[in-house]
C-alpha cells in the first residue's frame, strides 16, 4: 500500500458550491427522514484473503459498510478463482478476483460485470524459486517444475515471464496447486519454483529464507476487481452503490490514516506481524477506479486467453466493465476516455 | 397606522428584504461558481494540453526507438541522440506537469506514469545497448519489453487525459444542471413571487380594501335610508378597527340625532296643531257665550227701558241682570281656564300654599256647583273630611273639586255623588265617585289630555280642559289625580295630596312632564 501525494488542488465547482452542498445536506436529511435511505441493504460477498484485496476488509473493519447501512454476508477464499465460482453459481452477489480468473470466466459467462478495481500492483505476484535448483532468472526456468494455481493470474504471469525469458512453455512443468500447497511443495523440494502472491509468496520466502530466490517484473500489472452479475446489478443496484461508496470511503481512510487502516485489517491476517503486513501492503496500491491500464490489462490477457485456446469467446470489454455505478458514486475514479474519443 | 404597518407593511418589507437578500446571494453565488468553473475549465484546458503534449513526445520517442532498432545504422550515435532529444523534450513537459497543481487522482496516475517511465527508460537503454552490440535477437526482445512498458505508459497517459476530459464533461454537465436548476429556480421564484404577491393582494384586500369598501357602502346606505348601518371589524385591534368603531359610533350618533330631530319636529308639529286646535276651540267656545250674552244685554236694555216706563216690574229687570251675570261668569270661567292652560304650559302656575281644612274646601266647592248638582238632580254625600287639614292653594284645590264634582253632575245626572276623604301615611286622598256610565280604559288614558272629552258623542259642552288643568294643579302640589272606572259602573276620581305641600314652583316655563300629562275636561 503506497501513500500517494496530495498536491494542491482546487475542487471542481460541483463540490465547491456551498449552496448546493447545503441543499444536498437538507435533501439527504429529508430523504433520511422519509426513510427512503434508511432501509438496510444486504449483500453476499465472496472475498479473497490477500493484502492486495484487503481494501474490502478496511471498508468493513473501519465502519464504512456500516455507515452505508449495508449488511454483508462474507465468504472468504484463498483465490479469487474460487470466490468467482461461488458468485457464478449464484452463491454470492459480489466477488473479488484478479483479472485472469475474471477474464477466463467472462469467456463463457456474459453475466459478469466489473464494477471497479481494488488494487494494482507490479510487484505482488512473483516467482519464488529454490536457490539450490539453479534458477537465476526467468530465462533459466527451462525444465523447472513450477507450482501455480491454474485459472489464476499466476498462469498469465508465468507465460509472460517465459516469453520474455525466451523459454518455451513446453519446457516448463506446471504443477496445479493451491498457493498453500505450493508453499509446502516448494519447501519439501517437490517444486523448483512457484508463482505466488502475498501473503503466500512472503510465507514461501520466509520458509526458504536464504534458499529462496525471488523474481518479479515490471512487465506484469495485476489488478483485483470487484465483480458482480448483470442480474444483481439490476436487482441490487442500491446495495452495490453502497458497497462501492463504502470502498471509496475505505480508500480515503487508507490514504489519510494508513496505519489505522492497516491495523484495522490485522485480524484478517493473524499469521502476519505488523511489520510483515506493512511490508506486503507496500507492494500493492489500493485504489478504486477504472482506467485504461485496467482496460489494457484485460485486453492483453483476453488476447492471451484467446490465443491459448481458452474455451468461449473474448468478452466485449466495454460491456464487461460497467462504469456507470462507479461514475455515480465516485466519478473522478473513472478515467476512461469517452467512447467517441477512444 | 402602526398596527396595520406591523401586520402588512412590516411583512412586506421583510419579504422584500429577504427577496433582495436572496437575489444578492444568488448573484454572489453565481459569480463565485462562475469563477470556480472558470478556474476548473482553465485547469482542465491546461492539463489536457500538457497530456496531449507529453503523449506526442512519448510517441515521438517511440518512433525514434523503433527506427533505431529497425534501421541498419541503428547503433550509430545520431539515432541515440534523437532518442535523447525526444526524451529531453518529454522530461521538459514532465517537469512542467510536476509544477502543475494536479487533482489527487490525476496526480496518482501521473506518479504511476513516472514509475512506468523509469522502467521504460531502463528498457530503452537495453534496446540501444543491444542495437549497438548488433544483437538483433536481444534487440528484438528488448524492443518487445519496451513496447509492453510503452503500452502501459500510453494507457496511463490515456487515463490521465481521460480524467481531464471526463472532468470537462462533468463540468459541462454541471453547467447544464445549473442552467436547468437556475431556470427551475427562476420559474419557482416567479411562481412563488406571484403567489406571495397574490397573497399580499388578498391580505390587503381583506385587511384594508374590503373594510373601506364596506364603510363606503354603509355610508351610502345611511345616506339613502337614514337608518343605522354598522360595519363589521369593530373587534379588530388595528387602525381599521379604530376606524370601524369610530364609524359605527358616528353613524349611531347621527341616526340618533336624526331620530331626536324627527321626534322634535313631530312634537313641534303636534304643538302647532294643538295650538291651532286650541285657538280654533277657544275662538268657538268664546264665541258661543258671547252671542247669548249680547242678546241678554239687549234684553236687559229693553227690560230696563220698559221698567223705566213702568211697563215691567223691577223684579224682571233683576232677573234679566242675574241671567246676564250667569253668562258673564261662564265666560269668565272659560277665560280663566284658558289662562290656566297657558300658565300650565308656560310653567307659570303659581300656588299660594296654606293649611287648609279640607271639609271647608269641599263645602265651598259643593256650594259653587250646587246649581249644577240641583239641575242634574244629583245628591252629594261627603265622608271622612272632618278635621283633615292639607297644605295647598285653597282656590286651586277647590277648583279641582269643583271640576270633579261638576263632571259627576254633568256625566251622571240623577245619580248619587260620593265625596270621600281618606288619610294615609303620607297622603290625603279625596275620592269623587259617581254612578254614571263609566269610562272605557282607552278613554281613561285620553281624558286627562287637553281638549279631550269623554265620551265625545255626548252632548256635553266644554273645552275639554277641566281634567287637564285639575291634574296639573294636583301635580303642582306634588300629588296625583287618577281615575278608576268600568263601563256601566260609574267612575271614581282620586285626588292624592301629600301631607306636606311642595315648595312653590320656581318662576319660568316648566316642562309638561313635571306637571303631568294634559287632561281633557270630562
Amino acid at each position: 500500500m503506497r501513500a500517494r501525494q496530495q498536491p494542491a488542488f482546487q475542487h471542481p465547482p460541483r463540490s465547491s458550491s456551498a449552496g448546493p452542498r447545503a441543499a444536498g445536506v437538507v435533501a439527504a436529511l429529508a430523504l433520511a427522514a422519509c426513510g427512503s435511505q434508511g432501509g438496510r441493504e444486504r449483500l453476499v460477498v465472496a472475498a479473497v484473503r490477500q493484502p492486495a484485496t484487503a481494501l474490502y476488509f478496511v471498508a468493513r473493519e473501519s465502519g464504512c459498510l456500516e455507515r452505508e447501512r449495508l449488511d454483508v454476508e462474507e465468504h472468504t477464499f484463498e483465490l479469487g478463482r474460487d470466490a468467482l465460482a461461488l458468485m457464478r453459481g449464484n452463491g454470492a452477489d459480489v466477488a473479488i478476483a484478479f483479472e485472469t480468473p475474471t477474464l477466463r470466466a467472462a469467456f463463457t459467462d456474459d453475466r459478469l460485470r466489473v464494477l471497479t478495481t481494488l488494487h494494482t500492483s507490479t510487484r505482488n505476484t512473483r516467482l519464488v524459486a529454490r536457490r539450490d535448483r539453479g534458477v537465476s532468472g526467468f530465462s533459466s526456468l527451462g525444465g523447472a517444475r513450477v507450482g501455480l494455481a491454474r485459472g489464476s493470474n499466476a498462469e498469465f504471469f508465468l507465460d509472460l515471464v517465459l516469453r520474455f525469458g525466451g523459454v518455451p512453455r513446453s519446457r516448463v512443468v506446471v504443477v496445479d496447486l493451491t498457493p498453500e500447497a505450493s508453499i509446502g511443495a516448494l519447501a519439501r523440494g517437490e517444486l523448483d519454483a512457484a508463482v505466488l502472491s502475498d501473503p503466500y509468496a512472503a510465507r514461501a520466502e520466509a520458509l526458504l529464507a536464504d534458499g529462496a530466490r525471488v523474481f518479479q517484473t515490471e512487465l506484469y500489472t495485476e489488478v483485483s476487481l470487484l465483480l458482480t452479475r448483470d442480474d444483481v446489478l439490476v436487482a441490487h443496484r442500491e446495495a452495490l452503490r453502497r458497497l462501492v461508496r463504502a470502498l471509496a470511503c475505505a480508500e480515503r481512510e487508507a490514504r489519510e490514516r494508513p496505519d489505522e487502516s492497516r491495523r484495522s485489517v490485522r485480524s484478517r491476517f493473524p499469521e502476519l506481524g505488523d511489520p510483515e503486513l506493512r511490508h506486503q501492503l507496500g507492494r500493492v496500491e489500493w485504489r478504486i477506479g477504472l482506467d485504461h491500464v485496467t482496460l489494457g490489462v484485460l485486453r492483453d490477457e483476453s488476447e492471451w486467453l484467446r490465443s491459448s485456446g481458452a474455451e468461449g469467446m473474448p468478452p466485449a470489454l466495454r460491456r464487461l466493465v460497467a462504469r456507470g455505478l462507479l461514475e455515480e458514486v465516485e466519478p473522478e475514479a473513472v478515467m476512461l476516455l469517452p467512447t467517441r474519443v477512444e | 397606522m402602526k398596527r396595520l404597518a406591523r401586520e402588512i407593511l412590516v411583512p412586506a418589507a421583510v419579504l422584500t428584504a429577504v427577496a433582495l437578500a436572496a437575489l444578492a446571494y444568488a448573484g454572489w453565488e453565481s459569480v463565485r461558481q462562475s469563477r470556480a468553473l472558470e478556474r476548473d475549465s482553465a485547469y482542465v484546458r491546461r492539463a489536457t494540453a500538457l497530456a496531449l503534449g507529453i503523449t506526442d513526445a512519448v510517441h515521438e520517442e517511440e518512433r525514434r526507438v523503433a527506427a533505431l532498432a529497425a534501421g541498419p545504422g541503428g547503433a550509430d550515435g545520431a539515432g541515440a541522440a534523437r532518442i535523447r532529444e525526444a526524451g529531453e523534450r518529454l522530461e521538459a513537459i514532465a517537469a512542467e506537469i510536476a509544477s502543475f497543481p494536479l487533482a489527487p487522482r490525476a496526480a496518482d496516475v501521473w506518479g504511476r506514469f513516472l514509475e512506468s517511465r523509469r522502467a521504460l527508460v531502463a528498457v530503452g537503454g537495453e534496446v540501444v545497448a543491444s542495437a549497438r552490440r548488433g544483437d538483433p535477437a536481444a534487440t528484438s526482445m528488448a524492443l518487445q519489453k519496451w513496447n509492453l512498458l510503452g503500452d502501459r505508459s500510453d494507457r496511463l497517459l490515456s487515463s490521465f487525459t481521460a480524467y481531464h476530459l471526463n472532468r470537462l464533461d462533468r463540468t459541462v454537465a454541471e453547467l447544464q444542471r445549473r442552467r436547468v436548476r437556475a431556470l427551475a429556480l427562476a420559474g419557482l421564484a416567479i411562481v412563488a413571487g406571484l403567489l406571495v404577491a397574490g397573497g399580499f393582494a388578498a391580505l390587503l384586500d381583506r385587511k384594508v380594501v374590503r373594510p373601506l369598501v364596506e364603510m363606503a357602502n354603509a355610508a351610502r346606505r345611511i345616506q339613502a335610508t337614514g337608518a343605522a348601518s354598522p360595519v363589521a371589524g369593530g373587534d379588530r385591534r388595528d387602525e381599521l378597527g379604530v376606524l370601524a368603531r369610530a364609524f359605527n359610533d358616528m353613524t349611531e350618533r347621527l341616526v340618533s340625532a336624526n331620530a331626536t330631530l324627527a321626534s322634535s319636529n313631530a312634537s313641534l308639529a303636534e304643538a302647532v296643531r294643538a295650538r291651532q286646535d286650541f285657538i280654533s276651540i277657544a275662538s268657538h267656545e268664546l264665541k258661543t257665550p258671547i252671542t247669548p250674552l249680547v242678546l241678554r244685554v239687549q234684553q236687559l236694555g229693553r227690560v230696563a227701558r220698559a221698567a223705566g216706563e213702568g211697563l215691567v216690574p223691577p223684579a224682571q229687570v233683576a232677573e234679566a241682570a242675574r241671567t246676564l251675570e250667569g253668562h258673564v261668569l261662564k265666560l269668565k270661567r272659560l277665560v280663566e281656564n284658558l289662562l290656566d292652560v297657558s300658565r300650565i304650559d308656560s310653567g307659570q302656575l303659581a300656588l299660594r300654599v296654606e293649611e287648609l281644612p279640607l271639609a271647608g274646601v269641599i263645602r265651598d266647592a259643593l256650594e259653587r256647583v250646587a246649581e249644577d248638582l240641583a239641575a242634574s238632580r244629583c245628591e252629594v254625600r261627603v265622608e271622612g273630611a272632618a278635621d283633615v287639614v292639607v297644605r295647598g292653594d285653597r282656590m286651586r284645590i277647590e277648583q279641582v273639586l269643583v271640576n270633579l264634582v261638576g263632571n259627576a253632575a254633568k256625566y251622571a245626572p240623577g245619580g248619587p255623588v260620593m265625596v270621600r276623604v281618606a288619610v294615609g301615611a303620607g297622603a290625603v286622598e279625596v275620592q269623587v265617585e259617581d254612578a254614571g256610565p263609566g269610562i272605557t280604559p282607552a278613554d281613561q288614558q285620553r281624558i286627562f289630555q287637553r281638549f279631550e272629552r269623554a265620551p265625545p258623542e255626548r252632548h256635553v259642552t266644554g273645552l275639554g280642559l277641566g281634567l287637564y288643568i285639575a291634574r296639573a294643579i294636583v301635580r303642582a302640589h306634588g300629588g296625583e289625580l287618577s281615575v278608576r272606572s268600568e263601563p256601566g259602573h260609574g267612575a271614581t276620581f282620586t285626588m292624592s295630596l301629600p301631607r306636606e305641600a311642595p315648595a312653590p314652583p320656581a318662576p319660568g316655563r316648566r316642562e309638561p312632564a313635571e306637571l303631568g300629562a294634559p287632561s281633557p275636561e270630562r
